[in-house]
């Protein structure tokens, strides 16, 4: 399963990553979320996957880590959630007045020097 | 020393409040400091085989870098010369700049000068060299744009600036070079462990670079004379005997392990002749007072370094003596030329005339200093000269060159030394223009040049007395020997003393037939002046181009070229090591051990990504992306991770109604870019995704670290009272990188309301 897994992180990235390449501003934003996907499941992966428990201790006893998922990537990875939301959320109003200023989501037509020579 | 340096330092500090407080008079407390330090370190000279002091403290342990002093004698002697004519150039500033609101800042410049000076020569850390000999750099460039509001000051700073900066980068190459192949950065302990293998070629190439272009050596000439831009009391002392002795000191410290290649040799000998020459002949093209100075200057600067191109004690001998000689003509004609500029407002030579009416006292110190200049016996400057004719008397093959350089450049500084005294005595100016206005001359004005030529006119009758102890100590310190140095005042009639005369003969004859047709010519031929100053005007504005052009190469503005080019990088630099890597892995390729509904979930994010990129419809695109998050979610959900995965279907259903209201207002989707452009792009993600998906099965092949996760397994209920260990770490064991991502979180959306709703005002928005 981790080499299907491994696959799909590739998959993620590439798109994410080809559609950062393009011109239209609403596919670089699409590119962003893929990519964060990307990134969140390439950690949950590559810190091991088990079938086992939720890292949830039962209410008496202990729970080895052999026994459960490994808490730790996922507190990363849930704190990656939402900090890629919260970028998505920016970047997308941001396109967006930048589509209203400059009329064009081409980035292309959007871009300006800032020192004319 | 470090003291010494410190109480320098102090006083630059203190000199502009002092200044403010003490208009007139300030300057005497401050010209305390270089006092006391001349006078401690002639008690050190007094008493000087066992003089050599050394002083330790750490610096930065951990790098064996210590702040290491040491006095020995090379050090003592050019010590002396920075603090004496310091002291003396302290008093004529008061004078000097009287009555100018930014006396204060002038002394502190002045003050701070010298400290770094006295830390270059007294450093025996090769690093606390570097660092003060860019200290000496950074404050002459104050000192010479001191006039910061006349274009020409600020031209001339930044050139020496430039160019001694350009030193400084060779020289801290060359250091870490030698510090590094020595095993230490103590220059007493390289010297005296005497290694002659330690130059290679490199570091004694950014040894010898540091060194002319401090030194103002030909090619690197042109700043000097340009830096006369410096108000007179900065260029007396500056070039007189600081600043542009630095190099000086430097070759002098490094010859007893440099001067056994024969790079040594031909550099110095050929550079300082070159220097000398072209110094002393361009010299004579001056009119203004203080340019003649300055290339006559470069010239004796030339006749230094081609003094220290053989390690001989004859030569050190003369090295010492020429070196003094210098300081104490030069410095006192700078501060005539700055008294007369004071007194007359006037600074072209043709148009000066009957000075003698100034003050008794500067014509007798320009008298001496300028026949020490053109070395008339009895003075200095003579006894130097009959030692470099008796040193290169005896150098076998270079005799005959050698003595003819010194003979030319002899007889041009006879006649330079005339062209300044005509001046003083002549009634009738050569070029008379407006007539000339005599100012009253303040006694701090003549004291320094009395001094200095005084002692010039005394060092040269009593040699035996007041140089032995000099020379002997540089001699020691420059050869690690002890051979006693003898010095004659007169050395009777000899074949030296002959060929001094006939260069002053020659001098006198140049002088007054300096009218004549055909030597004016070739005067005026010489456009060799401005050639290094037309370099660095084409080496700034080649700079500048390079940089315009990469500029525009490098940062075209493109986002996707810059990404593109980061991937580029990626696939080739991690990419390849990676391969190399996985190939070496067992790869357990059965898919037996794969369940139904995984299979099912990786399906769904597959067929979501590729319905993200291919779709042709945005709404189409959208809906994509929700699959894939949603594919993630179940993913997270069947691999023991209920958490994520609750966040993960929340998160991705408001982001997609986020972006399909937000969509509304977008345009149409529509391909931009040709076909070829998207291949390539294909081509260069896939290629990066076959290294993260490498990545990935690399990373889940071995562990580097035991895992840390057993921690929070076993302390969560213990510790935290909590018993959803992930909930646990985010609230609790990570609680300050939450707080860190509330922030970020709050910080976005009030970014984004504020991009959304707040408008331009009406005026700004219809303009």
């Amino acid at each position: 399963m981790t080499l299907i897994l491994a696959l799909v992180v590739g998959g993620l990235y590439a798109a994410g990553l080809y559609m950062m390449l393009r011109r239209s501003l609403i596919k670089i934003l699409l590119g962003l979320a893929l990519l964060s996907h990307g990134a969140n499941l390439l950690i949950f992966t590559a810190g091991g996957l088990t079938r086992t428990h939720a890292p949830l201790l039962p209410s008496e006893g202990a729970l080895t880590l052999a026994q459960s998922a490994d808490p730790l990537p996922q507190a990363l990875i849930l704190t990656a959630i939402v900090i890629s939301f919260a970028v998505l959320v920016f970047a997308l109003a941001l396109f967006r007045k930048t589509y209203e200023t400059a009329q064009s989501d081409d980035v292309d037509l959007v871009k300006t020097e800032d020192e004319e020579s | 020393m470090l003291y010494f340096i410190a109480i320098l330092f102090v006083t630059a500090l203190i000199s502009v409040p002092l200044c403010r407080w003490l208009p007139k008079n300030g300057g005497w407390f401050l010209a305390l400091a270089p006092a006391a330090l001349f006078v401690y370190l002639c008690d050190a000279l007094a008493s000087f085989p066992q003089g050599v002091s050394g002083q330790t403290l750490p610096w930065f342990p951990g790098l064996h870098i210590s702040l290491a002093f040491r006095l020995d004698g090379l050090s003592l002697l050019f010590a002396l010369l920075i603090s004496g004519i310091g002291f003396l150039v302290a008093l004529y500033i008061m004078a000097y700049m009287s009555g100018n609101a930014r006396q204060g800042l002038f002394y502190a410049y002045h003050f701070f000068f010298m400290g770094s000076m006295i830390g270059v020569v007294t450093a025996d850390d090769l690093l606390l060299l570097f660092v003060f000999w860019e200290l000496t750099s950074v404050s002459s460039f104050l000192l010479i744009g001191f006039h910061h509001e006349r274009a020409e000051a600020r031209r001339a700073a930044l050139q020496s600036i430039l160019v001694t900066g350009l030193g400084g980068l060779a020289l801290l190459a060359g250091v870490l070079m030698l510090g590094l192949r020595c095993g230490t950065f103590r220059i007493s302990e390289i010297l005296l462990g005497a290694n002659h293998q330690a130059f290679t070629v490199p570091i004694l190439a950014a040894f010898l670079l540091a060194a002319f272009t401090k030194s103002a050596q030909f090619p690197f000439h042109f700043w000097l004379p340009n830096a006369m831009e410096a108000p007179t009391p900065a260029s007396a002392y500056l070039h007189s005997s600081t600043m542009v002795k630095a190099g000086l000191y430097l070759l002098a410290r490094f010859q007893p392990i440099g001067a056994d290649s024969p790079v040594w040799f031909w550099s110095l000998f050929l550079a300082g002749a070159c220097t000398a020459l072209l110094g002393a002949v361009l010299a004579l093209r001056q009119t203004v007072f203080k340019r003649l100075l300055a290339f006559s200057t470069v010239s004796a600067l030339g006749l230094l370094t081609l003094q220290l191109s053989v390690p001989h004690p004859l030569a050190a001998a003369a090295f010492a003596a020429l070196l003094v000689a210098h300081a104490f003509y030069k410095g006192a004609l700078f501060l005539v030329a700055g008294a007369v500029d004071h007194a007359v407002h006037e600074t072209d030579l043709r148009r000066l005339a009957g000075l003698y009416r100034l003050s008794p006292f500067l014509v007798g110190a320009a008298a001496l200093a300028a026949a020490s200049l053109a070395g008339i016996p009895g003075l200095l400057n003579f006894t130097a000269k009959e030692f470099l004719y008796d040193f290169w008397g005896r150098a076998g093959s270079l005799f005959v060159p050698a003595t003819l350089i010194l003979m030319i450049v002899s007889a041009l500084y006879t006649v330079a030394a005339l062209l300044i005294l005509r001046p003083f005595f002549a009634a009738r100016a050569e070029d008379a223009g407006v007539p000339l206005t005599f100012h009253s001359l303040d006694a701090r004005l003549w004291v320094g040049p009395v001094v200095l030529g005084a002692a010039g006119l005394l060092f040269g009758i009593f040699p035996q007395r007041l140089l032995q102890p000099l020379v002997s100590a540089v001699c020691s310190a420059m050869l690690l020997t002890d051979e006693p140095v003898h010095l004659e005042a007169w050395p009777g009639w000899n074949l030296q003393l002959a060929l001094s005369l006939a260069a002053v003969a020659v001098g006198v004859l140049l002088f007054v037939w300096r009218a004549w047709r055909p030597l004016r010519k070739a005067r005026l031929a010489l456009a060799v002046e401005t050639f290094g100053d037309r370099a660095y005007d084409g080496a700034l504005r080649g700079l500048f181009r390079v940089a315009h052009g990469s500029t525009r190469i490098l940062q075209h503005g493109y986002l996707r070229l810059y990404l593109l080019v980061i991937l580029l990088a990626t696939v080739v630099l991690v990419g390849v090591p990676l391969t190399a890597a996985v190939s070496h892995l067992h790869l357990e390729l059965s898919l037996k051990s794969v369940r139904i509904e995984e299979a099912f979930s990786a399906l769904l994010v597959v067929l979501g990504i590729m319905g993200t990129v291919h779709s042709p419809s945005r709404l189409a695109a959208i809906i994509s992306l929700g699959v894939v998050g949603y594919g993630i979610a179940t993913l997270f959900l069947l691999f023991g991770a209920p958490d994520l995965s609750m966040t993960q279907f929340v998160v991705e259903t408001l982001t997609v109604v986020l972006l399909v209201l937000a969509f509304r207002h977008l345009p149409e989707y529509d391909l931009k870019s040709r076909l070829a452009v998207r291949m390539r792009d294909v081509l260069l993600c896939s290629a990066l995704g076959c290294v993260m998906a490498a990545l990935v099965i690399l990373a889940n092949s071995f562990q580097l670290h035991p895992k840390i996760s057993s921690y929070f397994m076993q302390n969560s209920a213990l510790l935290a009272h909590g018993r959803n260990v992930v909930n646990v770490i985010i609230v609790d064991f990570r609680a300050l990188d939450t707080l860190g991502e509330i922030t970020v979180l709050a910080t976005a959306g009030l970014g984004a309301w504020a991009l959304l709703k707040l408008r331009p005002r009406k005026k700004e928005a219809t303009r």
